[in-house]
C-alpha cells in the first residue's frame, strides 16, 4: 500500500470511527440524565471519539502493515483514545464556560481541536520508541485534523438535522486519521518500497500495491518477519517493517536515520556466522555485514524479498 | 412673573419627558440561565425555561403593574434567534393573589479577623452585618423560604459550609444569625472557596428539593470585608490567586444561580474587581443602612422573578446540536409599556448533543397540556438518524470499495469477477460468458504455486541457508 493509499484508507477509518462515535453519541446522549452542565455531553463525546478512533486506527493499520490486528493492542489503542478524549473533555470545560457565551464559534473550535490534538497525541505515543517527535507530529496532525472537523461541524451548523453532526463527527475522525497520517509522510526523510518478493505471502500482501514504509531522520526501524502474536508489548508492535517472507528473521535487520544519512545494520539476531549464512542482506548487491549507508534508489536484497530506498536527501 | 411662567413651563414639559426617561429606564433583567427542559411525554420538542426581574437602570426592583396571572404568558414574547415565540406557561412569585414559589438561599458572612473593626457609627462590622441579616430574615415566609446563615474565613471553611442547615422557620434563621461566631484575629478570608464550596451545597440543596413536582428558586449571598486572603496555617487547598479566582468565576458561570456579592465596609479594603467576577451581581454596602437595603432588594429579586418556559421551535434535540440561540424576552404591560431585556446566549454542547437540565415541573405540564401543543414527531426523530447513519454509511463503503478501484485502476487490472465463470452461480438476468481458453474451472493441469520445498527455488535463493533449528521458528524460544 501506497503511502497515498495508507493516507486514504486511514481517513476512511476515521470516517468510520467519527460515525460510529456519532451514533453511539447519541444513543449515550438519550440515556443519560438531566445534566446541569453543558461540559459533560462534551466530555462523553470527546472519550467516545477517541476510543473509536484510537481502536480502529490501531486494528487497521496492524491489519495493513503487520500480519494481523492483536486485540490486545486494539484494546489499548481504545483505551488511549479513551483516555486523551477524557483529558480533552476536562480541558475544555473551563473553555465552554468562559467561550461559549461570548465566541461561540472560536469555542467550538478549539473544542474541536482539542479533542483532535489530545486523542493524535495518544496514537502517536505508539510510535515514541521509534521516534519521540512522533508523539508531536502525531500531536500538529490531530490538531490540523480537529480544525477540519471543527470548521466542518461549526460552517455546517445545524441546517440538517443529524446529518450536519453526524457529518462534524465523520469530518474530525477523517481530520484526525487524516493529520496523524499526513504529519509523518510530510516530515518524512526517506521511504523503503517494496518491489516484489519470492515468497508468495510477501508478495500477495504488498506486491500488488507496492507498499510503502515512510522514514524520518532520527527513527530506528526493526525490518523482520516476527509472527506479532508473539510480541508481548501492549501497545505498539515489535516490528515497524514486517514482511511475511520465510527467508527472512523473526529480526533481520535495523534500519535507521542519523546525521541526515540512513544506515541499514544486521539485527544482532542475524550478525552471527550462521545468521549472517542463512539470513541474506544486500545493498546494491553486496552482502551487508556490519553497517551500510544507504544512497537514494538504492537496491535491497532482505531473505527473499527486494525492497528500494528512496531518500529526499542524496548521499554524497 | 416671567421666570415663573418659564419654570411652570419647563415643569409641565418635563412631566412626559421624565415618565418617557422613568420607561425607558425600566428593563428585564435574566435573573437565571436559560434552561432547556424535558417535556416528555406531553411534547417531543425540547422547552426551555427563563427567569428574569423587572429591574431599574441601576438593577434594583422596580415596581410596576404586571398583567394578571392567566394574562401573564399571552404578554411575554420571547425571540429566538428573532423567531418570536408566546411561552405556555409564565408566573409571577410573590404579591397578592399570585403563586408563592419555593426558595433556598444561603448565606456566607465573613467572619475575618476584619470585622471587629469598627464603623462610624460605633457598631463593629460584624454586629452591623448580623443586624442587616435579621432584618433579612424579617421578611421570612414559612412553608416558601429556606434560609442557611453560614459563617466563613480561612478554617475549617470546607466542612462549616457542607455542614450548612437549611432552616424552615423564622426563628431558626434568626437563630443561626445569633449563634454566629465572633471573629477572631487570627481568621483570613478564604473567600474563592467558600463560594465554590457555597455553589455546591446550594446546588445540591435545589436539587433534592426539586426533584418533586416544582422548580426552586435559588440565591447565593457572600457577604466580605475585604479580599481573599489564604497564608500559612489557614487550610489547605484554599483557592487564591488569579487561578483559584479564575476557578470560581468559572463555576459561577457553569452553575447559572444568581450570586449576589456584598462588600461590605471600607471600599479601599475590597477586593471589588474579584468580587464581580465571582457574582451575578456585586452591591458595596459602606455602612449598615445601606446594607439592610441591599439585603431587602435581594429579597425582592429572589421573590419577584417571572418564569416563563416556551416550546422550542427546533422539533427535537438534534435539531438544536451546533447551535447558539440568542434569546432576549419582552413584557407587554398593562398600561401598553413594553419592556424588553438584553439579549442572553443559550449554546449547545461544543461537540456533544444538547442535554436536558431538568423537567418540567407539574405547573408546567399542565399549562402545555392546555396550550395543545402540535402533535409531535417522535417518530421522525427516530427515523432520521437510523437513515442519515445507513447513508453515511453506504458513502463511506462506496469510498472504500470503489473510489479505489478508480484512483488506483493499475492494481485492480486483471482481477476478474469470479461469480462471472460458468461453474460458480449466475448472476440473476445475466447470461453466462463461456471461460475463456485455459481458464476453464477444474482443469486437472492446474499448476499450483511454487513450495519453498521447490528445487529451482531452493537454486536461487537458499545455497547458503542452513536447515531449520530444531524446535522451529527462532521466535519461539
Amino acid at each position: 500500500m501506497s503511502l497515498y493509499q495508507t493516507l486514504y484508507y486511514m481517513s476512511l477509518v476515521g470516517g468510520m470511527a467519527g460515525l460510529f462515535s456519532w451514533a453511539v453519541t447519541a444513543l449515550v446522549a438519550a440515556a443519560l440524565p438531566n445534566q446541569r452542565s453543558v461540559w459533560v455531553s462534551d466530555l462523553v463525546a470527546a472519550v467516545i471519539l477517541g476510543g473509536f478512533i484510537g481502536g480502529l486506527t490501531v486494528g487497521f493499520s496492524d491489519r495493513w502493515s503487520g500480519n494481523r490486528a492483536i486485540p490486545r493492542w486494539i484494546i489499548s489503542g481504545t483505551l488511549v483514545g479513551i483516555l486523551a478524549g477524557f483529558i480533552a473533555g476536562l480541558i475544555q470545560i473551563p473553555i465552554t464556560n468562559n467561550l461559549s457565551a461570548q465566541t461561540p464559534v472560536i469555542a467550538r473550535l478549539i473544542a474541536w481541536m482539542l479533542a483532535g490534538s489530545f486523542i493524535g497525541l495518544g496514537l502517536g505515543l505508539r510510535w515514541v520508541h521509534v521516534n519521540r517527535l512522533r508523539a508531536a507530529h502525531a500531536y500538529a496532525g490531530g490538531l490540523i485534523g480537529g480544525a477540519l472537523g471543527g470548521f466542518m461541524f461549526t460552517s455546517l451548523g445545524s441546517s440538517i438535522p443529524d446529518l450536519s453532526q453526524a457529518l462534524g463527527f465523520v469530518f474530525i475522525g477523517v481530520g484526525i486519521c487524516f493529520g496523524i497520517t499526513l504529519a509523518p509522510i510530510l516530515l518524512r526523510d526517506g521511504i523503503i518500497q517494496f518491489v516484489s518478493s519470492g515468497d508468495a505471502r510477501a508478495q500477495s500482501k504488498f506486491g500488488r500495491t507496492h507498499k510503502e514504509w515512510e522514514l524520518q531522520q532520527g527513527d530506528s526501524y526493526l525490518i523482520g518477519s516476527e509472527n506479532q502474536d508473539f510480541s508481548k508489548t501492549r501497545y505498539r508492535p515489535n516490528i515497524q517493517i514486517f514482511v511475511p517472507d520465510a527467508a527472512i528473521a523473526p529480526r533481520h535487520a535495523i534500519l535507521f536515520g542519523k546525521e541526515g544519512r540512513f544506515y541499514l545494520a544486521r539485527h544482532g539476531d542475524t550478525a552471527g556466522q550462521a545468521g549472517l549464512a542463512r539470513f541474506i542482506t544486500r545493498v546494491r548487491g553486496k552482502s551487508v555485514i556490519g553497517s551500510q549507508e544507504l544512497r537514494d534508489s538504492d537496491d535491497i536484497q532482505i531473505g527473499r524479498t527486494a525492497l528500494r530506498f528512496v531518500t529526499k536527501k542524496r548521499s554524497e | 412673573m416671567n421666570k415663573r411662567l418659564i419654570f411652570a413651563a419647563v415643569a409641565v414639559l418635563s412631566i412626559p419627558m421624565g415618565l418617557r426617561a422613568q420607561n425607558i429606564a425600566q428593563r428585564l433583567d435574566f435573573s437565571d440561565n436559560i434552561r432547556m427542559v424535558s417535556c416528555d411525554p406531553v411534547s417531543t420538542a425540547p422547552c426551555f425555561r427563563l427567569k428574569f426581574n423587572l429591574v431599574d437602570a441601576q438593577g434594583a426592583p422596580s415596581p410596576a403593574q404586571i398583567p394578571a396571572p392567566e394574562k401573564l404568558a399571552q404578554s411575554i414574547t420571547i425571540r429566538v434567534e428573532d423567531q418570536p415565540v408566546t411561552p405556555f406557561f409564565a408566573l409571577m412569585q410573590g404579591g397578592e393573589g399570585r403563586a408563592v414559589r419555593r426558595r433556598t438561599a444561603l448565606v456566607l458572612v465573613d467572619i475575618s479577623g476584619s470585622m471587629n473593626r469598627k464603623l462610624p457609627s460605633g457598631q463593629t462590622r460584624f454586629d452591623a452585618a448580623k443586624a442587616a441579616l435579621s432584618s433579612f430574615l424579617e421578611g421570612f415566609e414559612k412553608d416558601a423560604d429556606r434560609v442557611a446563615v453560614v459563617p466563613f474565613e480561612s478554617h475549617q471553611v470546607e466542612p462549616t459550609i457542607r455542614g450548612a442547615r437549611f432552616a424552615s422557620t423564622k426563628e431558626e434563621a434568626l437563630q443561626q444569625v445569633q449563634t454566629l461566631p465572633r471573629p477572631k484575629s487570627n481568621n483570613n478570608t478564604g473567600l474563592y472557596s467558600a463560594v465554590a464550596i457555597g455553589l455546591d451545597v446550594l446546588s445540591a440543596e435545589l436539587k433534592a428539593k426539586a426533584a418533586g413536582a416544582e422548580s426552586v428558586e435559588g440565591l447565593l449571598m457572600v457577604m466580605t470585608d475585604g479580599t481573599n486572603e489564604v497564608l500559612s496555617g489557614d487550610d489547605t487547598g484554599l483557592l487564591a490567586g488569579p487561578v483559584g479566582l479564575q476557578q470560581v468565576a468559572t463555576k459561577v458561570q457553569a452553575f447559572g444561580i444568581q450570586v449576589i456579592g456584598v462588600g461590605f465596609g471600607d471600599p479601599k479594603e475590597i477586593d471589588e474587581t474579584a468580587l464581580r467576577q465571582i457574582s451575578t451581581r456585586y452591591q458595596m454596602a459602606a455602612d449598615v443602612a445601606n446594607l439592610k437595603k441591599i439585603f431587602a432588594v435581594a429579597r425582592t429579586l429572589l421573590s419577584n422573578r417571572i418564569q416563563a418556559t416556551f416550546t422550542s421551535p427546533w422539533a427535537d434535540r438534534a435539531s438544536l446540536a451546533g447551535k447558539t440561540l440568542h434569546v432576549s424576552v419582552q413584557l407587554k404591560l398593562p398600561t401598553g409599556q413594553l419592556l424588553s431585556s438584553d439579549q442572553r446566549i443559550w449554546s449547545t454542547p461544543q461537540i456533544g448533543v444538547p442535554l436536558y437540565e431538568s423537567h418540567c415541573d407539574t405547573d408546567e405540564m399542565r399549562a402545555l397540556v392546555q396550550s395543545a401543543p402540535p402533535p409531535g414527531t417522535g417518530w421522525m426523530s427516530v427515523l432520521r438518524p437510523v437513515l442519515v447513519f445507513l447513508g453515511l454509511g453506504t458513502l463511506l463503503l462506496i469510498l472504500w470499495f470503489w473510489i479505489p478501484r478508480l484512483i488506483w485502476a493499475e492494481q485492480y487490472i486483471g482481477i476478474v469477477p469470479t461469480q462471472r465463470w460458468e461453474s460458480q452461480a449466475a448472476p440473476i438476468g445475466k447470461a453466462i460468458k463461456p471461460a475463456p481458453p485455459g481458464f476453464d474451472a477444474g482443469k486437472p493441469d492446474y499448476r499450483a504455486p511454487r513450495a519453498p520445498s521447490d528445487p529451482t527455488v531452493r537454486r536461487d535463493f537458499t545455497k547458503t541457508r542452513l536447515e531449520p533449528p530444531p524446535g522451529g521458528d527462532r521466535s519461539r524460544k
